[in-house]
């Protein structure tokens, strides 16, 4: 079952000068992506004025029960405007979402049903946790409960046990006391984990709530977190710039570019091929060999690149003849000085530079016109100017249309 | 994935309680619906009502001042603005205000700027003293301020003029002519001068002087070619601001210059208020050209200062004290010169003449005479006493009406979206350009053509108050506001609370300590209030600052400075107090 629809969900900046510069200033920092997506927003059906800003543009997805589901993208890709549309802080141009059975907001652009964002009971981890300092541990828990609804709200002794449940599967039930301002990071991301699953909430939504910790901790709190939406079992949409967290945390990823969704999969197909060039380089690294394809047969295909010749697996049609991008991921390739046989995909080089980064080894590796970055085992390092052999396996080679 | 259905709309939200609406079915109940909701919000009724009264305030007065200088029995007329400035006597009030204003904020200036230097560039000595001078304006209000200068350079009874006798003859100094006026306004002035450029000074690298130094040239040069320069814009802009706060300046030149003939605008709008029968177009027409000269020195000002603020480097840096070598105890005499100038003889001399039976210059008989005896008969006084109580409990209701109403116009200028928001900050902020008096004149048309019974009593001084100091309010809330990440209140809308319970239980207990430090300053300036007090007040319901000029003005010195004393120590009091409170979040001086 669905818990969350979201349907041709678009937001656009602009008429209000204050909220089109603060977009702006959004867009630049995501760089040469701003030209790209001005020019996807002449070409929307759904564009009013030629100033506007586009943050989000016909995205549509769904949520299954349980998931963990990951916005992955760069800085002004519009990860951060959906998943706050989803919560009611930004009011969508149009589109529709829905919780459960529940329609949050729904709009053909005139018409507008919007639940405000108090109403949504909805759970939220904000990027800075969005503690409130002058509220003991406790109260900032016990807050989303107190603000109910007089008809609605827990007797005082109801909330206290329900506080005390959720901070003890925080571990944070000593600190119940203690002035929210007085705990370390660690202590404080889970202290705003626990306000939002006071409530139970059908949809738990996180906005970058590791990006504030050190390289260490959030490591270890990022399985923390994967262990702790397992057992709650709350559906979460959690938005994110890192790669590395989104593969490791979620069990789907939608990459976002320019506020479109470029892919959506689970991480390992999303890794293993992506779409567009744009998810190849966003997710990992990779060699992008140019082509023509020259030969296909029962899902093989061979591409004719600058480098060398290409056998990959691939159920896509493409002609014989066609212009393609071969993408290899550098840990996919094979390096060794001899020859061994039976590879589909073998081809000899140099090594003209090398790299070591601690648990693995670069080789820059010229081949024919074109150089290939393999990253292999520590124990393997060979000196620029070794012959090498490069192999690969057709299934780990990803085909990627021109863009 | 793709549901071609209509859009169901929430039936909880709606007015029909059917689910599976489509929004066609909607379509004309929801605008009007939609509509409502929006108006009905609390927040949206809040902040109207907020903005209605900042307008009421803040441009009611500004109109009925145009009015009234428009206006004569018949209707419209520029009759005022002929018989002001037709007046043979025009061309000599423009020259002394010139005079006046550009004479007293030059001397704060160099005083202000030449302090602020050493302070932050040299390792002079006594540095505590200079913060201890620099919150002399706020605890010796300009009338005691100018009433002390009188008793220490007047040419009749001045203390300094007595002790000068043997040597320079009689009367050596003469406070009561404009070089006067410009020496008392410019001292009284140049602490706030002081305190601007030491900001200025502070962040400004002083890697720039040191490789001018390493280029070769003197300290000297380094300073008038390199500093200066660097410091430029926030010189020019205090510069405007001493030069509109001169202007507006009521104190010294009323108790100074209408003696000896020598009138600016302020006093001579005064003059013509006090006569009879009283010529109000006139008084319009001369407070409307003040207030022009006001307000574009404001707007001036906060244009260099905002283009000012990108030049000087933000780079890290620890400043450190430049040497000043042989010329050390020479500064340092003139710093401690300078201190007992300005803070130890007026204080002093107030102190002094508080405990004599009557004036007199300094002698074994003077001092075998003293008593205690003017302040037991001051506090004898019902008059003082109630005086005492107006003051405070004006500057209670005041402080505490702008900072109700500016908590939450900081919220609908920085957080609501709501339309014309940018509008009210300016409103909110236009009265900063309106000269004390001008604002009593102005406050004073209002309610003697309003049918309401204000004018009068002591609400037409709170509403002065609270026009006056809506902008200070205005300041301390909106960069309160900015220091709250927007997330805390967004944190609180998404765990269900109404934005009656978000402004309640997030924004207000995290603004507490703003609007606590906007509250003390703002009570600090209105206890002292003089120049739109002295135009609302009416017999009965006298402040303490109106009751000292009364008392100035029959010539009851001693228990002048009695009353005068004991406002300075409840002012120390109050002050201090402000700074404990204003040290979370940056107290600016007046």
């Amino acid at each position: 079952m669905s818990m969350l629809t979201i349907e041709h969900l678009v937001k656009s900046y602009g008429g209000d000068t204050e909220r089109a510069k603060r977009a702006g200033r959004a867009r630049q920092k995501a760089g040469s992506a701003a030209a790209g997506s001005s020019a996807a927003a002449a070409s929307s059906g759904r564009q009013q004025a030629a100033a506007r800003v586009f943050a989000v543009q016909d995205v549509s997805f769904e949520v299954g029960e349980g998931e963990l589901f990951t916005l992955l993208g760069p800085s002004g890709c519009g990860k951060t405007t959906t998943l706050r549309s989803v919560a009611g802080l930004e009011r969508p141009d149009s589109g529709r979402i829905v919780v459960g059975d529940r329609p949050l907001f729904a709009s053909d652009g005139s018409v507008t049903h919007n639940v405000p964002a108090n109403q949504r009971g909805l759970g939220m981890v904000f990027q800075s946790y969005a503690i409130w300092p002058h509220m003991t541990v406790f109260d900032n828990v016990a807050f989303p409960l107190k603000v109910r609804k007089r008809a609605q709200r827990p007797g005082k002794r109801e909330i206290s046990e329900r506080v005390a449940k959720v901070l003890e599967t925080m571990e944070l039930g000593h600190l119940a006391d203690r002035q929210a301002t007085k705990l370390s990071g660690g202590q404080q991301q889970r202290l705003a984990l626990a306000r939002a699953i006071i409530i139970e909430p059908p949809l738990m939504l996180l906005d970058e709530p590791l990006s504030n910790l050190d390289a260490k901790l959030r490591e270890t709190l990022r399985y923390e977190l994967k262990r702790l939406q397992r057992e709650l079992g709350i559906t979460s949409i959690y938005v994110t710039h890192d790669q590395i967290e989104a593969l490791a945390l979620s069990t789907t990823i939608a990459v976002m570019q320019d506020g479109k969704v470029l892919q959506q999969g689970k991480p390992r197909a999303v890794y293993q091929n992506p779409a567009t060039r744009f998810v190849a380089e966003f997710i990992g690294t990779s060699n992008f060999l140019p082509g023509t394809v020259r030969h296909r047969a029962d899902g093989l295909v061979d591409v004719e690149t600058s480098s060398c010749r290409v056998r990959l697996e691939s159920d896509v049609r493409v002609p014989i003849g066609d212009s393609v991008v071969v993408s290899i991921r550098p840990e996919n390739l094979t390096i060794s000085r001899e020859a061994t046989g039976g590879h589909a995909n073998q081809w000899q080089g140099t090594v003209v530079n090398r790299a070591f980064l601690g648990d693995a080894v670069d080789h820059i590796v010229q081949v024919g016109q074109g150089t290939l970055r393999v990253r292999g085992n520590p124990s393997v390092s060979l000196e620029p100017g070794t012959q090498v052999f490069l192999g690969a396996e057709p299934h780990q080679v990803a085909l990627v249309p021109v863009d | 994935m793709v549901s071609t259905a209509p859009p169901p709309v929430d039936p909880g939200r709606t007015t029909r309680p059917r689910p599976g609406i489509s929004t066609e079915d909607l379509r004309a109940p929801s605008r009007l619906a939609t509509l409502w909701t929006a108006l009905a919000r609390p927040r949206t009724l809040v902040g109207v009502a907020t903005a209605i009264v900042i307008g009421y305030l803040a441009l009611v007065p500004l109109f009925y001042l145009l009015w009234g200088a428009f206006s004569d029995e018949t209707g419209f007329s520029v009759d005022g603005f002929a018989r002001a400035y037709g007046d043979p006597r025009i061309g000599s009030l423009i020259g002394n205000s010139a005079l006046f204003a550009i004479g007293s904020a030059g001397l704060a200036m160099v005083v202000g700027t030449g302090l602020a230097y050493f302070n932050v560039r040299t390792d002079v000595p006594f540095k505590g003293l200079f913060f201890a001078a620099s919150i002399i304006p706020l605890i010796i209000p300009g009338i005691l301020y100018t009433i002390a200068w009188i008793f220490l350079a007047s040419p009749q009874i001045g203390l300094i003029n007595a002790v000068l006798e043997p040597v320079f003859g009689p009367g050596t100094f003469n406070v009561f002519s404009i070089w006067g006026m410009i020496w008392v306004e410019g001292l009284h002035m140049s602490p706030i001068v002081f305190l601007f450029m030491v900001a200025a000074f502070r962040s400004t690298d002083p890697s720039l002087e040191e490789s001018a130094l390493m280029s070769g040239a003197s300290r000297v040069q380094t300073f008038v070619r390199v500093t200066l320069p660097l410091v430029r814009p926030a010189l020019v802009a205090a510069g405007l601001i001493m030069i509109v706060r001169a202007l507006e300046s009521f104190e010294v030149p009323a108790l100074l210059g209408l003696q000896n003939g020598t009138y600016v605008f302020t006093s001579r709008i005064y003059q013509v208020i006090k006569s009879y029968p009283t010529d109000f177009p006139v008084a319009g027409a001369l407070a409307c050209g003040l207030l022009l000269v006001a307000a574009l020195g404001i707007f001036i000002s906060n244009r260099v200062g905002r283009n000012g603020s990108g030049t000087i480097s933000g780079k890290g840096f620890r400043p450190r004290p430049m040497d000043l070598g042989r010329w050390k105890p020479v500064v340092g005499v003139g710093i401690l010169l300078y201190f007992a100038l300005t803070v130890v003889a007026p204080l002093v001399v107030l102190l002094y003449t508080s405990l004599l039976p009557y004036y007199q210059r300094p002698s074994g008989e003077a001092f075998r005479s003293m008593s205690l005896e003017n302040y037991t008969k001051v506090f004898d006084q019902p008059l003082v006493l109630n005086a005492l109580k107006n003051s405070l409990v004006l500057g209670v209701a005041a402080a505490t009406i702008v900072m109700a109403i500016t908590a939450v116009a900081a919220w609908v200028v920085v957080r609501s979206g709501l339309p014309g928001r940018q509008l009210l900050d300016h409103v909110a902020f236009a009265p900063l350009a309106i000269p004390g008096l001008v604002l009593g004149l102005g406050i004073a048309f209002v309610y003697l053509r309003s049918p309401l019974p204000i004018y009068g009593t002591l609400l037409i001084l709170l509403i002065g108050y609270c026009t006056r100091y809506l902008p200070y309010g205005m300041r301390y809330a909106v960069s309160g506001i900015h220091t709250i990440s927007t997330e805390l209140e967004e944190s609180a809308e998404v765990s269900g609370a109404s934005w009656w319970s978000v402004f309640r239980r997030v924004l207000i207990p995290l603004l507490a300590p703003a609007l606590l430090a906007g509250w003390v300053y703002i009570f600090v300036v209105s206890f002292r209030e003089l120049s739109s007090s002295i135009l609302l007040y009416s017999p009965g319901h006298e402040v303490l600052s109106i009751l000292i000029f009364e008392l100035y003005a029959n010539a009851r010195f001693t228990e002048l400075s009695a009353l005068g004393v004991v406002m300075v120590l409840v002012l120390v009091v109050l002050v201090t107090f402000a700074y404990r409170v204003g040290a979370r979040v940056g107290l600016r001086s007046d």
